[in-house]
């Protein structure tokens, strides 16, 4: 592996590490706030399914419920951090191999027209 | 049980099993915890799983990619087939049965301990193929005695066998890394370290691609998955520090034989109509 790619394959570890401390710090927070509320309560039935309406299931409905201040959606939002973060990781190395291969075109090209 | 209880015992749960996963180098007890010990549904504990399969993937990964061993050139063209394979496995959990899905658990978590267990390996004599050789899948890694070149063999079967291990991570909410492992070591016959390494850095994004999928069914709850999450997190921190103090053969064998007694649980549980 060259140099470069090594780097740039460094830079992808420490964002994931750096993403699931982002989403465990979120998650965290928002789980505080939740059994603060939930002290008391019961917990909820989970031995059968059934879709639960108060847990948020998409992205922009999570957000909304996030800026109303529902506890269950904070700890849903740093679920979400962390779903993203291994799929960040394919969008930045898919980018870093776009970045490399463009430059390498452009210095044979250059090298051409010396 | 108050909320404060449940949580309390589910974190502490993921947190013994992020311990012993990171001891021991076994995974996959988190659905059977969910489920025998908790009474979850199975579809609520492979939703949480799947959020602790995604965590432990990534936290690791940037120890093995500084390593040296991983191909994330191979990765990348692999986690193709196990992305198609962990949507169709996810889509399959809403179409099949509770008690279908914990019988195939338990047979995998039987499978991954036999793997994990084995050291020898049978190798065939197959020769480099083509594909490998167009798709540019061989480099080389830090061997006993320098770098030593590798290529990739029986690029289809690898292939197939990646969807395969897909389907499973989505179906179960596992990593399946031991049918990784088996397509990339057995079938494309690459080194042992590279294959082990690899599967690691594939399996966040299959575990990703199921859990948004579980996300939008709703088998994800943030107040389960919340525990599991953190539980496992500081687990594989502690068990991951002491593992160097620590008697990992004996660890290794006392968790597999927890695990096949839980996979054991499950089929049981599947076929008495408890699940």
């Amino acid at each position: 592996m060259d140099a470069n790619r090594q780097q740039v394959e460094v830079w992808v570890g420490h964002m994931l590490r750096y993403g699931v401390l982002l989403a465990a710090v979120v998650v965290l927070a928002g789980g505080i706030r939740y059994l603060h509320g939930a002290l008391h309560h019961s917990s909820s039935e989970y031995a059968r399914f059934r879709v639960m309406p108060e847990t948020p299931r998409t992205i922009p409905e999570i957000c909304a419920r996030v800026r109303a201040g529902d506890t269950q959606a904070m700890i849903q939002a740093g679920l979400v951090l962390l779903i993203l973060t291994p799929i960040a990781r394919v969008v930045l190395r898919f980018c870093s191999t776009l970045v490399r291969d463009a430059w390498a075109l452009c210095l044979s090209r250059l090298r051409f027209l010396n | 049980m108050s909320t404060l209880n449940f949580t309390a015992w589910v974190f502490l749960s993921s947190l013994t099993a992020g311990l012993l996963g990171a001891l021991s180098g076994l995974g996959g007890c988190g659905v059977p915890v969910l489920t025998i010990f908790f009474h979850v549904d199975i579809r609520y504990a492979i939703g949480a799983s799947l959020i602790s399969v995604i965590e432990t993937s990534s936290g690791a990964a940037a120890a093995y990619v500084r390593e040296g061993f991983s191909n994330v050139r191979i990765g990348m063209f692999l986690e193709v087939a196990t992305t198609l394979g962990a949507l169709f496995g996810a889509w399959l959990t809403a179409k099949i049965s509770t008690p279908a899905i914990g019988i195939t658990f338990g047979v995998v978590l039987f499978y991954s301990t036999y793997t994990s267990l084995r050291t020898k390996r049978i190798r065939g004599s197959a020769v480099p193929d083509r594909l490998a050789c167009r798709l540019e899948l061989y480099r080389s890694f830090p061997g006993e005695s320098g770098q030593e070149d590798y290529v990739a063999r029986r690029v289809p079967v690898g292939f197939g066998l990646m969807f395969a291990a897909g389907a499973l991570s989505g179906l179960l909410g596992i990593g399946s890394g031991a049918v990784k492992v088996l397509a990339m070591d057995q079938a494309m016959e690459l080194p042992f370290k590279v294959s082990t390494t690899t599967s690691n850095f594939m399996i966040g994004v299959t575990a990703a691609a199921s859990a948004g999928v579980y996300l939008s069914r709703g088998y994800i709850v943030p107040d389960l998955a919340m525990p599991v999450m953190l539980g496992i997190l500081v687990g594989s921190v502690a068990g991951s520090r002491l593992l160097m103090k620590a008697r990992v053969r004996t660890l290794r064998l006392l968790f597999s034989m927890i695990i096949v007694a839980m996979g054991a649980e499950m089929i049981w549980n599947s076929v008495a109509g408890r699940l």
